[in-house]
């Protein structure tokens, strides 16, 4: 039998052992190796929680946005997050009024709905944080120095060279080099968040999914966006791609009425969490708390 | 070949304003008008990309942006729009209406849906764009597209889809709405995925196309995939099928320990099938997921073999 370098194939996928040849084939430079041993995160037995909320009003048949019910919306996932009874306190709970805080919308193919940028951004002064210490920190020219909380708010897509490009992905530009990170580089998207400069820093991350697009690009076609009507949160990113991911496949299949599946696979899933640390891929390691409209929530 | 940049679009349409001159988009600036999306364009051969803005004179939000994308060949154009045959199918000049059957793949030269046309002309590719669809927009994206079609030649199809040469009485037949263009591993892996690496050696010098087949009279469908690859030379196709058996096979194939060659021939069976691959001169065809010998017997029949 041969004997050659193993390379990741579809063949690991099929077999399970996509973690085992991540592991053989991923070099990870010296700081990471360091961020990973410090790494506290103690996976067993500890399920992530991710709210995903959905309300069929939220779209009007236009698809404009109700701003009213997406603040319900917001404030719902905040109490659910946070386990406080009220916005001010799930935020408190999040970041001090002393902190600066750095919104993290997504900008191409699917951008995250301004309203739901404004919502937020009204929601934390609102709340007591100071509008000066309420910064857009989109871009790679974004200066994280002074930043100490970041709160990401991608939008739900998939990406023609990622599979996925929504809660993980979504700080590549704070790489400075977006493009080490495509192709079978995007197995090294979860590096990204132990950078020093943005490591420990994400407080929330809540999906905008009233219109997610399935499939990958790289450029917008409106035939593969639908309105969802929903949004998503949790402090776990892994956990958040693992749900979209699964939202975004059941829609595929149902469009063409055959598997469809998502090509090329989202690695950066997977190996954010055996590689990086980073929360949980696997669905049964997430608990998923559905609020509102069902019709086909596809989860 | 066309030029993007000599296409003149009227200043008015109906109600709608071109809000200026063209964008100019070229190969070392595409990355900054898409990002990551820019390598689709270059593994397909792009010259430049023109963008015209229309706006509505009555609803200021929206907009209409018309896309040319001027790649190195027709061919290229072709293979754009290969990659989602679906859609409403759409004639865009006249003039050239019928086009005869293609073995291979559908003859369409335009799509539409909500709001979006895809159609190649010649060398060029279109993409016209409205996000927020009306039948108003429908039409003045339309007679857009028209305008720049109205220069068109009669629609060639890429050389390599010309091997598919199906077989009267066969059980396996070909999707031809599945069936993909290209050079680029990167699109071959947003069709169907291999390998994050570059394991067939592909590149713009290759010709490639994928394509899937199904069994008739079953239900669920049986299906199956095929890839046919053409190398410059015969030796670099057998390098590349040695090199493939070597990494996607390595536990499954001997190689001939002095000269690691692979014979021409085989059939393997993997995970999610028998795969089989056959060489004959500098093409290359790899069929995936096939149930049977059978099923592989029967697409091969379907193959030209020069």
């Amino acid at each position: 039998m041969n004997n050659k370098k193993k390379t990741l194939t579809r063949r690991d996928f099929i077999r399970g052992t996509v973690s085992t040849t991540l592991g053989l084939t991923l070099v990870r430079p010296e700081w990471l190796k360091q961020s990973l041993a410090a790494e506290a995160r103690t996976k067993a037995g500890e399920k992530s929680l991710v709210v995903l909320i959905r309300d069929q009003n939220v779209l009007d048949d236009e698809l404009k946005v109700n701003k009213q019910i997406l603040a319900g919306m917001v404030e719902r996932l905040l109490l659910e997050i946070t386990g406080q009874k009220d916005t001010k306190q799930a935020w408190l709970s999040l970041v001090s009024p002393k902190e600066v805080i750095g919104l993290v919308p997504t900008q191409v193919m699917n951008p995250t709905s301004p309203e739901l940028l404004e919502l937020i951004k009204e929601s934390l002064i609102a709340a007591g944080i100071p509008e000066a210490n309420v910064l857009n920190a989109q871009g790679r020219k974004v200066d994280l120095g002074p930043i100490t909380a970041l709160i990401s708010l991608p939008g739900l897509k998939a990406h023609w060279l990622t599979g996925i490009g929504t809660a993980i992905k979504n700080y590549i530009m704070y790489s400075g080099a977006p493009r080490n990170y495509h192709y079978e580089d995007s197995i090294k998207l979860g590096e990204i968040w132990h950078l020093p400069q943005v490591k420990g820093k994400t407080r929330l991350i809540i999906v905008d999914a009233l219109r997610p697009v399935c499939d990958k690009g790289p450029q917008f076609d409106p035939r593969y966006r639908w309105p969802y009507k929903g949004l998503m949160a949790s402090t776990d990113p892994v956990a958040l791609d693992a749900v979209g991911l699964k939202i975004i496949q059941v829609k595929r299949d149902e469009l063409r009425g055959e598997p469809w599946p998502i090509s090329p696979p989202p690695i950066s899933i997977e190996a954010a969490d055996t590689v990086y640390k980073l929360g949980h891929s696997r669905l049964e390691y997430i608990e998923l708390r559905k609020i509102g409209w069902d019709k086909d929530i596809l989860v | 070949m066309l030029k993007a940049d000599s296409l003149k679009l009227p200043e008015t349409i109906d109600d709608w304003t071109r809000t200026g001159p063209p964008q100019k988009i070229t190969r070392e600036t595409i990355f900054d008008y898409m990002d990551g999306g820019g390598e689709l364009y270059l593994a397909y051969k792009f010259n430049q990309l023109l963008v015209w803005k229309y706006q509505a004179t009555k609803d200021s939000e929206n907009e209409i942006v018309v896309e040319v994308y001027e790649m190195q060949h027709p061919d290229e154009a072709f293979g754009l729009l290969s990659l989602d045959w679906t859609g409403e199918p759409l004639v865009l000049n006249e003039k050239l209406a019928t086009l005869a059957e293609n073995p291979a793949s559908p003859t369409y030269t335009a799509l539409y849906g909500q709001g979006l046309l895809r159609a190649r002309v010649d060398n060029l590719y279109l993409r016209i764009l409205a996000p927020r669809e009306t039948a108003e927009v429908k039409e003045i994206i339309l007679k857009l597209g028209k305008i720049i079609a109205d220069q068109s030649s009669r629609p060639s199809f890429p050389d390599i889809l010309k091997v598919i040469r199906p077989r009267a009485g066969s059980r396996w037949q070909i999707k031809k709405e599945r069936t993909s263009y290209f050079h680029s591993h990167l699109i071959l892996n947003s069709l169907y995925y291999l390998s994050h690496e570059n394991i067939l050696h592909l590149g713009p010098e290759c010709e490639a196309f994928y394509s899937e087949w199904v069994m008739t009279g079953t239900e669920p469908r049986t299906s199956a995939r095929l890839f046919a690859i053409k190398y410059p030379e015969s030796q670099k196709c057998r390098e590349t099928l040695t090199d493939f058996v070597r990494v996607y096979l390595y536990e499954k194939v001997k190689l001939e320990p002095a000269s690691g060659v692979v014979e021409p021939e085989k059939t393997v069976l993997i995970e999610d099938g028998l795969l089989s691959w056959k060489l004959s001169g500098n093409l290359l065809a790899l069929i995936f997921e096939a149930p049977d010998k059978e099923a592989i017997k029967e697409i091969y029949n379907q193959i030209i073999w020069k």
